[in-house]
């Protein structure tokens, strides 16, 4: 039976859940948009797939960062960024959904410059902006340049803070997008069970010589400890944030 | 915090040796003097960056009390972060600048002739720490007065409890904060400037840099381990992060870059400190006198340009 299985894992058929492990059939996951149907865990998921299940079909337009390079910088910091316009339940928004399983989601200068092209856009359509994000933080290999990205998109979110802004917080987000514009929304959201903080687990042990409670970055601990408005399920994002676009 | 080994070694074992040669008698004490000082100064001419950082954390270095006595009058330290403690790592209050009244906030690593780094956890800031700064901004703001930082942190202070209390959040409200002050802002990079916890404090309409303060968004240690797995391509991961007054001056980063002694800051702190103030005051004298809106407008397009040139 656990060849069988094995087999079945290995040409994705079946995916063992992480959380409580139990085997599912990986068409009947895709259907439940990637949640555990028997215990709720939020699988990871890429940047298409939310633009998917939250945005209505075929309303999604990318917005392009004009300075692409002939060395492809711009077209990267689109793999990490997923820009656009779209309608979420008929409501106009600018949408970016960053993308994890690209150099971590880090946030480079690029990266930085289209987050502020974003808010730019969103502020001259006058119409909200929602950052669905997933990142580790600045890329450190761009030096003091990265680590500067927050004051860049800090400051134009100060200039931009008319614009109605929505942060969710998917799994995980840390460092340097966490501790900058993506906390500076005017509605703070999170996936169920999504590792939200500053520090990484991995730094806090080493520096601290101290063991975590698994849980200690998770939505909610966070919604508890008062820094989230609302943890939202999978299931009900795509509502949710058309209810909130109503309400701006 | 591991000593700093290496600085303390060679400059300790230099002073042994000038001491007991001196002691002989039928010698010159000028010649052996001049020649200890040629042998220093060889030493330390064109150390690496990863010397630079050792040199920004060495035990010696001098610290913000040392700043603050110096260059202000009747500063009077204001407590708390009107939430839920006093942070040790980041102290703030009132003070003169010759006759200007400002705001100084700062990390303070250690007290002065103290080695108390437990008790203000090695300038690495609590949420408190951030929020006490947000609440020294605003008053800073409301009198318009000038506002004066001083950097020196290994980072934000990583423990779990810090993150309770929102670590990340509280980061993001000072760099907003700072980035929007209705009121100029003079910072000066004294020490280690590590990742957002530095980045809190560490902007102003005016940069001032320590040649040896090392200003980047992560250790190099912390770098090496992430990319080379181990914390052995330090001095490499030093190279690639470039982030010595020299460097953020060379990028434009930095206003005023302050040159240290041979040897480090902590050899003539006088002279350096006396640098320091020197250009606060140039700084401040020409910051008050500009239209506040205009200052906004150029600190604002300042922060935009903040990407790499070329």
């Amino acid at each position: 039976m656990s060849e069988v299985l094995d087999v079945a894992k290995k040409d994705g058929r079946w995916t063992e859940c992480p959380s409580c492990s139990e085997i599912i059939i990986t068409k009947k996951l895709q259907e439940n948009m990637w949640v555990c149907p028997h215990c709720e865990f939020h699988f990871r998921i890429g940047a298409k797939q939310r633009i998917d299940l939250v945005c209505d079909e075929g309303s999604f337009t990318a917005i392009h960062l004009e300075e692409h390079d002939a060395d492809d910088l711009g077209a990267e910091a689109e793999e990490v960024l997923w820009g656009g316009t779209a309608t979420i339940g008929g409501s106009q928004c600018v949408l970016g959904v960053m993308e994890f399983s690209y150099k971590g989601g880090s946030m480079g200068v690029l990266l930085g410059q289209y987050i502020i092209l974003l808010m730019k856009k969103a502020q001259q359509s006058a119409c909200p902006l929602i950052v669905i994000c997933a990142s580790g933080g600045v890329r450190i290999q761009e030096g003091i340049w990265g680590l500067l990205q927050m004051l860049r998109t800090s400051n134009a979110r100060n200039a931009t803070r008319d614009v109605p802004m929505i942060t969710v917080f998917t799994d995980p987000t840390t460092g340097g997008v966490s501790a900058s514009f993506a906390s500076l929304a005017d509605i703070l959201l999170a996936e169920p069970g999504a590792r939200i903080g500053f520090a990484g687990p991995r730094v806090i042990e080493s520096t601290m010589k101290c063991t975590l409670p698994p849980d200690f970055q998770d939505s909610e601990k966070l919604l508890a400890n008062g820094f989230l408005d609302r943890i939202v399920h999978r299931h009900d994002l795509k509502n949710s944030l058309s209810l909130f676009l109503r309400w701006f | 915090m591991k000593k700093n080994d290496r600085f303390n070694d060679i400059d300790n074992a230099l002073k042994e040796l000038q001491e007991s040669i001196s002691q002989l008698e039928g010698v010159d004490k000028d010649e052996i003097a001049r020649k200890v000082k040629q042998f220093r100064e060889e030493i330390y001419t064109g150390i690496s960056r990863w010397s630079s950082v050792e040199l920004a954390r060495h035990v010696d270095r001098p610290v913000l009390d040392d700043y603050i006595s110096a260059i202000f009058t009747d500063f009077i330290e204001l407590h708390g972060d009107r939430v839920y403690e006093d942070d040790q790592a980041v102290k703030g209050g009132l003070a003169f600048l010759d006759d200007i009244p400002v705001v100084v906030i700062g990390h303070r690593k250690r007290s002065s002739h103290l080695k108390d780094y437990i008790r203000h956890h090695y300038g690495m800031a609590n949420p408190s720490g951030h929020y006490k700064t947000m609440r020294l901004l605003r008053l800073a703001e409301k009198f318009r007065r000038p506002v004066i930082t001083f950097v020196d942190t290994p980072g934000a202070y990583p423990l779990p409890e810090a993150e309770y209390k929102g670590q990340a959040y509280s980061i993001a409200q000072c760099i907003a904060a700072i980035a929007g002050i209705r009121t100029p802002v003079v910072a000066c990079i004294i020490g280690e400037a590590g990742s957002g916890g530095a980045l809190a404090l560490g902007f102003g309409d005016r940069i001032i840099m320590l040649e040896n303060a090392f200003y980047s968004s992560i250790s190099p240690e912390g770098y090496s381990s992430i990319i080379y797995g181990d914390i052995n391509n330090r001095e490499l991961a030093a190279d690639t992060l470039k982030g010595t007054g020299k460097d953020l001056f060379r990028e434009g980063i930095v206003n005023h870059l302050v040159t240290e002694p041979t040897g480090g800051a902590h050899n003539d702190p006088e002279t350096v400190i006396k640098e320091v103030s020197r250009m606060i005051r140039h700084y401040v004298r020409e910051l008050v006198d500009m239209d506040l809106d205009e200052l906004l407008r150029i600190r604002a397009e300042k922060i935009d340009r903040l990407i790499p040139l070329g």
